[in-house]
């Protein structure tokens, strides 16, 4: 009986993500060209590789500043608009709310597309901008050059992704208690310190779990920088499932792509495993 | 200036301003307005490509060129007509909408299913059980990528809707399954003895009293799933080549490689793409936040 209940969830998650994942373990100590069959098996060969390719170091970089950007700015940022929207005498408050969420669900090629030409040298809206107040110099080719296009693209995740928190921590603000909003008006405490001394640590955990989802969808990112600038120019935005994608459908080296897709695997996990330990406070976080 | 405590001051929030000088209320209310205009510019900001990109597709290629801002000059419908007559973004987006009803369904039966038994029908192993499905949460499909494509190759199940449907329910199940659990955990113990006293069955109790007790989680749930299997990527870009199949986000960069000089097409082509997304959003909007704030997100 019970097993009618749970089978079939477990049915598609083996075989879609169990069984893969195991293959791909497998696959990583592999030579494998290509469409062909023909393996061979090298070992740890591909790890090797692995931790000697410095394009790996500079999608490590790249992964940990989308992971830096979530953690230090969508989601402070975030906190701070889902808090003014809560409490503070705002015009519209449910405009805004509805209106920030709205890129989280604009098609992501439509916001790609949208942002490419926001940069785009010639004809952006960014250059335009700046030349029409007479700042020309400051009009840059900014997806085309290798120091300038990972901001520029961190700025776009900002913009997509804040208004995901916001909605998450706008539910976390309404499931607080009216009287300590009280007890705080009758204080005359401000928001600045109603925000920082009562609602972080009284939210802690939620905001424990939205970063732990900001670090596995940092680390996962593909879509967007796939979508802007295809991990260019050279490697300069490069992340670590662009790369993989790259390795596996452009040059065929199946065995090293799947080294790379389990790496990004074991990233992900310790990355979570850290910041859920050294966040945790005693009582556990109920999952 | 001291406060004296009066009603008005107990209050709180809004304190009483007739009695004093323009300019003592215009400084007592700046940190409003500077807070309303700094929500305001973010607006903006968020909004501006947008309704340039919408402006973009009523003009001509010579007048992006020539003033690439403010209103256009007329209502030039061109654009429209060539993108709608000459690319299948309609198909495209068909393809996504099936796929991601789908998916989404699936996703919110089997997972409704397993958090009724995880939260309610205690089963020798069946902690055990529930961190394994969780610990799947951990699991990129970057990983699975490699391998189902072969496997899908190999079983000749490319370009069919199930190869993005399976995966799509995989993934989306294990977060899914942890957000209804934690909310049907809540649901009170008497409400599912009487209904065991009146002779309701396991069956009887998860459709007749835990799915409809548990329907702003649903709608999170619905939400969120609908949302990242309308925009998922990754698979839809290596599991399908046929033109007819594509998603909507695989499919519209085809279309931008079509149309790559020609700007005011292309805006037209990811107009017609978004305004879909608008009704929807601007219809459901409601149900949307109201699931959101039902306060099922707490983990």
């Amino acid at each position: 009986m019970v097993i009618f209940f749970v089978a079939p969830a477990f049915v598609f998650t083996v075989v879609f993500i169990a069984y893969p994942a195991l293959m791909s373990a497998y696959y990583s100590l592999y030579q494998w060209r290509g469409m062909s069959e023909a393996r061979t098996f090298v070992g740890l060969e591909n790890w090797q590789q692995l931790f000697s390719d410095p394009v790996i170091l500079d999608c490590l970089w790249h992964n940990l500043a989308l992971v830096a950007v979530a953690v230090l700015i969508e989601i402070p940022l975030a906190f701070a608009i889902a808090l003014v929207l809560a409490r503070a005498r705002v015009f519209g408050r449910s405009l805004y709310r509805t209106a920030y969420f709205f890129p989280v669900v604009l098609s992501i090629t439509v916001a790609g597309v949208l942002w490419s030409w926001v940069y785009n040298p010639q004809y952006g809206l960014l250059n335009e901008g700046l030349r029409a107040i007479g700042l020309d110099q400051l009009a840059k080719p900014w997806l085309g050059d290798s120091k300038l296009v990972m901001p520029a693209v961190l700025l776009v995740t900002v913009w997509r992704f804040t208004g995901f928190y916001i909605i998450v921590f706008m539910a976390a603000l309404e499931s607080v208690p009216q009287d300590i909003y009280d007890v705080a008006t009758l204080d005359g405490t401000n928001l600045w310190q109603l925000g920082v001394h009562v609602l972080v640590p009284m939210l802690r955990e939620v905001i424990i779990v939205a970063i732990a989802i900001a670090i596995t969808a940092s680390i996962k990112r593909f879509d967007l920088i796939y979508v802007m600038t295809m991990g260019g120019p050279v490697h300069a935005s490069e992340l670590l499932a662009t790369y993989m994608y790259k390795k596996a459908f452009l040059s065929f080296d199946m065995g090293y792509a799947s080294t790379i897709a389990f790496f990004l695997f074991i990233l992900t996990l310790a990355l979570v495993v850290v910041q859920l330990q050294s966040m945790r406070s005693e009582e556990a976080v109920e999952f | 200036m001291a406060k004296q405590l009066t009603a008005e001051t107990w209050k709180g929030s809004r304190p009483r301003v007739e009695k004093r000088g323009f300019w003592v209320r215009l400084k007592g209310l700046s940190p409003h307005i500077a807070l309303n205009l700094f929500l305001f510019s973010l607006l903006v900001l968020a909004f501006y490509p947008l309704i340039w990109m919408a402006f973009t597709s009523l003009r001509t290629n010579p007048e992006l060129y020539t003033r690439p801002w403010g209103l256009p000059t007329k209502l030039n419908l061109e654009n429209y007509v060539k993108v709608w007559e000459t690319s299948p973004i309609p198909t495209y987006f068909l393809n996504s909408f099936i796929v991601s009803v789908i998916s989404t369904s699936l996703i919110l039966l089997l997972s409704s299913m397993a958090a009724y038994a995880f939260s309610r029908l205690k089963f020798p192993g069946s902690d055990v059980l529930f961190y394994a499905l969780l610990a799947f949460y951990f699991i990129p499909p970057h990983i699975a990528l490699i391998p189902l494509f072969f496997v899908l190759k190999a079983l000749h199940l490319q370009n069919t809707y199930f190869v993005l449907i399976g995966p799509y329910v995989a993934f989306a199940l294990p977060f899914s399954t942890l957000l209804i659990r934690g909310f049907m955990v809540s649901i009170p113990g008497e409400l599912i003895d009487a209904a065991l006293i009146d002779g309701c069955s396991k069956f009887g109790i998860f459709h007749r009293i835990m799915l409809p007790l548990s329907k702003p989680v649903l709608a999170v749930v619905t939400v969120f799933q609908f949302v990242s299997c309308w925009n998922e990527y990754l698979f839809a870009l290596v599991f399908i080549h046929e033109r007819n199949l594509k998603t909507l986000p695989v499919g519209l960069m085809d279309f931008v490689g079509e149309f790559h000089t020609d700007w005011v097409a292309m805006a037209a082509g990811l107009t017609i793409a978004t305004i879909p997304i608008i009704i929807v959003y601007i219809l459901f909007q409601r149900q949307i936040m109201q699931g959101m704030t039902a306060g099922a997100l707490k983990g």
